[in-house]
């Protein structure tokens, strides 16, 4: 089953001097369980095609349907309610809510689904991430990779199929960066779909495919 | 609940904003506070002083020549004594503590004196039990104006002869520097006995209410419908007197009211827009997480709306707090008789949470309507 389909994608931008091309007639198709990479030079769209397959950047042309959900023929209502059933989001700057605990940041996600929130499962991926000694802790007290590794853990709580992850180590060591690559490998070896945008060479030991941008446009597909 | 908790945190995390925020409506409600209580208090004062003033309206039959009435004091024609009864019993009237008098000039002693009887006043206002102006002179009893007093004889607890009836000396009256010096005071029935007069007055003193649109125009339409045949004539100083500090206190109020509203919510939205601007990589992430614009919203005006109630809150017991600690001070006479005026504590803490929601809208909306993809791309 493919969990992402792109078809045509793309996004403009009106500029001063004429439209910029964010995203041009990209089609992509993801199947579920496929670890795949996004790489290519800043600017060139990652982030773009990240956020869109999200939900979050309207396209101008083209449609995106992640989970048999043509997601921007839905409200937007019904876009963010889809996002939090299904998909789990890891940034490079990690976004924590500075004034929860690691453990309200982890929980934050559970508030929007049906039944009670969901702490226990909260503290149980914490614990798996080696963080029960800061549950806490406020982000601002976490090193760099206890504050990655509790944004992992974030979105993973409401069990999503698609984990999209915006240069997640993009700030992190090599100790660091590898055990985060190890999470989202162990979430693909259960079954979820991982889509990471990186630079990091270490992605080659997980991703099945590997996908370049370049100008916003796809320029190559590669085997992993 | 988890909205709450989420409102809670971040406001104990950005705290000074919040407490900025907070304090401006404290001293927003506490100064509207504080204004309505010495308001009220300043109210009963001016009430109070125009009162002690004296009676600032006069009604004589309708024949009356004024300039006559000036130079003895007292209306040639008579009316009916009822008239008072009358206008006390009718609804709705911008006038009040009705005095009915009979005024006669005639010879004491060898001496010429001003008899004048008045009946204790009759009005609406006797079922409030306020203290009735003028003096109630028992049956039987006179006051004597300070130049009669001087006399030999006049003592309080003495019996004076006034045209054949015997009236008890109750009170020397202090002097005043005016015709009441030479008045000999008595109860109106007695002056009609006197003067073989029974039932007939010959003015009506009243107060003209000092309250919103008690204009004089109005007063005397009214006052001919009830009693027709009668002229009524204001007391211009008095009266003007009374009507310009009631107008300046009032103005004042309102104007200061509505000032310090419009100063405390436009801090209260650059407070909120600061609080927007900082909080943009929040909304942003709340966005990916899947919060709706409704959740975004609510964190923003549920804030303004905490910050407004708990403000309302301290500020209505400040603003009390500070006008019964200085009224005393400054309303001598009626203060002690002003409560803190807590039949306008919850439409305070219904409102001020309101104008703090009002004033946070724009920039919930500004929230609302940010571009997450693009604050998440900033990274």
């Amino acid at each position: 089953m493919t969990v992402i389909h792109l078809h045509s994608l793309t996004k403009r931008y009106r500029g001063r001097r004429g439209d910029i091309i964010a995203l041009g007639d990209v089609n992509l198709s993801v199947p579920e369980g496929e670890f795949l990479a996004i790489r290519g030079p800043s600017g060139s769209g990652k982030s773009t095609l990240l956020l869109s397959i999200a939900g979050m950047i309207h396209p101008t042309d083209g449609k995106a349907v992640v989970n048999s959900t043509d997601i921007y023929a839905v409200s937007g209502r019904q876009r963010a309610r889809f996002r939090a059933e299904n998909i789990g989001f890891v940034f490079q700057m990690f976004h924590l809510v500075p004034y929860l605990s690691v453990l309200d940041n982890v929980a934050l996600p559970t508030v929007l689904l049906p039944g009670r929130i969901r702490s226990h499962e909260a503290r149980e991926l914490l614990a798996h991430f080696g963080m029960s000694e800061r549950l806490t802790h406020k982000p601002a007290e976490l090193s760099t990779g206890e504050r990655q590794r509790t944004a992992v853990a974030r979105a993973l709580v409401n069990h999503p199929r698609l984990l999209l992850a915006d240069e997640p180590t993009g700030n992190l060591d090599p100790d660091n960066s590898a055990q985060i690559f190890e999470y989202l490998a162990d979430f693909h070896h259960q079954g979820g779909t991982v889509v990471v945008v990186t630079h990091d060479p270490l992605v080659e030991r997980h991703a099945q495919r590997t996908v370049s941008l370049s100008q916003g446009r796809l320029i190559s597909k590669e085997a992993g | 609940m988890w909205s709450l908790r989420l409102l809670i945190r971040e406001i104990c995390h950005r705290f000074p904003g919040f407490f900025l925020g907070f304090l401006a409506v404290v001293a927003a409600v506490a100064l509207y506070v504080g204004l309505e209580t010495m308001g009220r208090a300043s109210y009963r004062e001016t009430k109070r002083l125009m009162r002690n003033l004296g009676f600032n309206l006069l009604i004589v039959p309708e024949g009356t020549d004024m300039a006559d009435f000036w130079a003895a004091d007292f209306a040639s024609g008579d009316m009916p004594e009822q008239y008072v009864r009358r206008l006390a019993e009718s609804p709705g009237m911008l006038a009040d503590h009705y005095v009915a008098t009979l005024q006669k000039k005639v010879l004491w002693e060898g001496r010429e004196v001003l008899l004048t009887g008045i009946l204790p006043e009759r009005s609406a206002i006797d079922a409030r039990k306020k203290a009735p102006m003028g003096y109630s002179i028992a049956r039987g009893e006179c006051y004597v104006g300070y130049a009669i007093a001087k006399s030999p004889g006049i003592e309080p607890g003495k019996t004076i002869n006034v045209l054949g009836k015997d009236l008890t000396v109750a009170r020397r009256l202090l002097e005043d520097g005016s015709k009441q010096d030479i008045r000999i005071y008595a109860h109106l029935h007695d002056v009609q006995d006197i003067l073989d007069m029974k039932g007939r007055i010959n003015a009506i003193e009243a107060l003209h209410c000092l309250c919103a649109g008690a204009s004089l125009p109005d007063l005397k339409q009214q006052i001919a419908k009830v009693l027709p045949g009668t002229r009524v004539t204001e007391l211009r100083d008095i009266a003007a007197a009374r009507s310009e500090t009631r107008k300046m206190v009032e103005q004042h109020v309102e104007l200061i009211v509505a000032v310090v509203l419009v100063v405390c919510a436009a801090w209260i939205a650059f407070l909120a827009l600061l609080n927007v601007r900082e909080r943009r990589q929040e909304i942003g992430i709340l966005r990916a997480l899947g919060f709706g614009s409704g959740h975004i919203a609510a964190l923003f005006l549920g804030r303004a709306i905490l910050m407004g109630l708990l403000g309302a809150l301290a500020g209505f017991f400040v603003g009390t707090a500070v006008a019964m600690h200085y009224g005393p001070d400054m309303f001598k006479l009626t203060f002690s008789a002003v409560r803190p005026p807590y039949d306008i504590f919850i439409p305070t803490l219904l409102v001020a949470p309101l104008i703090a929601a009002l004033a946070a809208m724009l920039p919930a909306v500004i929230a609302i309507s940010q571009d997450p993809a693009v604050v998440l791309r900033e990274e």
